[in-house]
């Protein structure tokens, strides 16, 4: 990533940390866990309030690519022993998560915390926990990182 | 635990952001005027900044950026495409008084605010950026000796300064900061801060000029000590002279380059493309056509700045050279930070000469705006020769700058 953009992702990091320790800025239910270098990042989402997920912890990762920002990031819930992704019909059990603000609606004007954001507010809104359509065949076929897939966003919403 | 990772990030570099401020209830005005000069792409203050037909306002190489992934603006999504950039000097204007003013404004606010906390406890200065300085940092910061500088000069309107950059300043400035430096050893070699070989002293503009391929000293290494490279790139830089010369001999034209239509060019005719602009011809197609875009993106967004903040030719292949690096992610840090550690350890030279300058001259002194480390270069960059432009390229963005 030029050394502009590397910039802007320190100055995000940086405003995420002031937020962070100021209980009033805070984006409630979302926590940064892990930024070790500007490639990869984790947050831990929750949705406070009456929703599906109540009591529920899920993990994001955020993979930065050269191009940041002008393309997205590569964003995806974290599979593992301990965490799972969320049953919702925009994430497949593989993380990746179908939102059209990771591909078409992405702009470089927004930031990792607006993902996060909008990823947390499409938990909220859920009405009913359902995998999506066909995704064990996406699951089956997907590659490794979600960028690479050309996903037809489900609805206007997210 | 992971804290300390992120503060190591973040120590390593000093990322200004309208935060610096203290909130409007505070300070009214101060952080919205501060995000109102910067890019919302780079989120830094604006660098030629041009307008898109919806009226949103980018810096140049951003806007050009974008377009090449998707021809709309970012922030409204109307189309956009570069052929109806239109420049927007007063902005330029703007943002360029600010980063004299900003660091003046915020030690001044931070005094005021240290001064109403000592009167009474409850209140406390606003929250500062780093959660691991908070105020402290800021006011030490203020009142540090670079800071000093500065404040005890006769502030120059940026329009004064300007000129003493493009060289019209008489003479009798050069030639006291000349006399007040040891004589130029035009036979001693230096490294080039690009690829690193020995070049002598009084060819290095050349041969940055050239890419990196001329005027390579031929037995001589380099000076070995590491205070000796200090001292030759000292002089050097301080030779304004025949950076001046440089400068009138190097006259570019102000035509933005066309865009080049790469599925009917061959390789070689790519090639030659590259080879007009002295750039390298070394990769396989993908690569040259990726070289000729991003120096056709550089080359014309240079072109939107005013014509005394242009930068040069050869400062401009030097960014191109470390945007390919960073691409290929084989970055040479050491590099980078050896030409910022040289800038740290010259100013207290550099504010001497200007000091030695003064007597002789009514002109308002310009060590106020090299006592900024938070100009980015940019200051810098107009008061000293080309040689300094090449080495500032190196650095512009540079993480240990600020
Ligand atoms: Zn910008
Ligand atoms: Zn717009
Ligand atoms: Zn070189």
């Amino acid at each position: 990533m030029s050394v502009v953009y590397s910039r802007r992702l320190k100055k995000e990091l940086q405003e995420i940390q002031i937020e962070q320790a100021d209980p009033a800025k805070r984006a409630a239910g979302i926590q940064l866990l892990q930024a070790d270098d500007l490639k990869t990042w984790y947050f831990s989402i929750e949705v406070l309030g009456d929703s599906l997920y109540k009591n529920e912890t899920f993990h994001l990762m955020v993979r930065f690519d050269p191009e940041y920002p002008f393309k997205s990031p590569a964003v995806q819930f974290v599979v593992s022993d301990k965490v799972k992704p969320p049953i919702h019909p925009h994430v497949y059990t593989n993380g990746h998560i179908c939102a059209s603000i990771l591909g078409d609606d992405w702009s470089p004007t927004l930031s990792v915390m607006a993902i996060c954001i909008t990823i947390q507010s499409m938990l909220a809104s859920c009405k009913k926990k359902e995998l999506p359509e066909g995704n064990d065949d996406y699951v089956r076929t997907a590659p490794d990182n979600p960028k690479k897939t050309r996903f037809v966003y489900h609805d206007d919403t997210v | 635990m992971w804290k300390t990772d992120v503060k190591e990030l973040l120590d390593s570099t000093d990322v200004q952001d309208p935060t610096d401020f203290p909130p409007s209830s505070t300070a009214p005005g101060l952080r919205a005027l501060d995000s109102a000069l910067r890019c919302n792409i780079c989120q830094e203050l604006y660098e030629a900044p041009v307008v898109l037909t919806c009226g949103h306002c980018f810096c140049s190489l951003c806007a050009r950026n974008q377009i090449s992934v998707k021809p709309a603006c970012p922030s409204c999504w109307k189309e956009a495409a570069i052929s109806s950039f239109r420049i927007n000097p007063a902005m330029e204007e703007a943002v360029t008084a600010w980063k004299d003013a900003r660091r003046f404004v915020l030690g001044m606010v931070n005094e005021a605010l240290k001064a109403q906390a000592t009167a009474s406890e409850s209140l406390r200065p606003s929250k500062r950026r780093k959660p691991n300085s908070h105020s402290v940092g800021v006011i030490s910061s203020f009142a540090s000796p670079q800071r000093k500088s500065g404040r005890s000069d006769t502030p120059s309107t940026p329009k004064e300064r300007r000129n003493l950059d493009v060289g019209t300043s008489d003479d009798d400035i050069e030639q006291d900061v000349f006399s007040g430096s040891e004589p130029l050893a035009s036979n001693s070699n230096i490294e080039c801060p690009v690829c690193a070989k020995s070049v002598p002293m009084a060819r290095i503009n050349d041969h940055l000029d050239s890419n990196c391929k001329h005027y390579l000293s031929s037995g001589k290494t380099a000076s070995s000590s590491k205070s000796g490279q200090k001292d030759a790139w000292s002089k050097l830089l301080d030779g304004k002279k025949s950076g001046k010369e440089k400068e009138k001999a190097d006259a570019e034209p102000d035509t933005p380059l066309p865009k080049a239509s790469y599925t009917v060019l061959k390789d070689r005719q790519i090639r030659d493309l590259l080879a007009a602009h002295d750039l390298s011809t070394v990769g396989d197609r993908a690569q040259l056509i990726a070289r000729h875009e991003r120096w056709v993106a550089l080359y014309n967004a240079n072109l939107d700045r005013s014509p005394a903040l242009r930068k040069r030719s050869a400062e401009l292949r030097v960014e191109l050279r470390r945007w390919e690096e960073d691409r290929r992610g084989s970055r040479k840090e050491p590099l980078k930070t050896d030409i910022a550690e040289y800038r740290r350890a010259n100013k207290a030279e550099f504010d001497k000469l200007v000091q030695l300058a003064r007597p002789k001259s009514d002109r308002p002194s310009e060590s106020s705006s090299r006592g900024e480390g938070d100009d980015r270069g940019e200051s810098s960059r107009r008061l000293k020769g080309p040689a300094v432009a090449s080495g500032d390229a190196i650095m512009v963005d540079s993480d240990a700058e600020g």
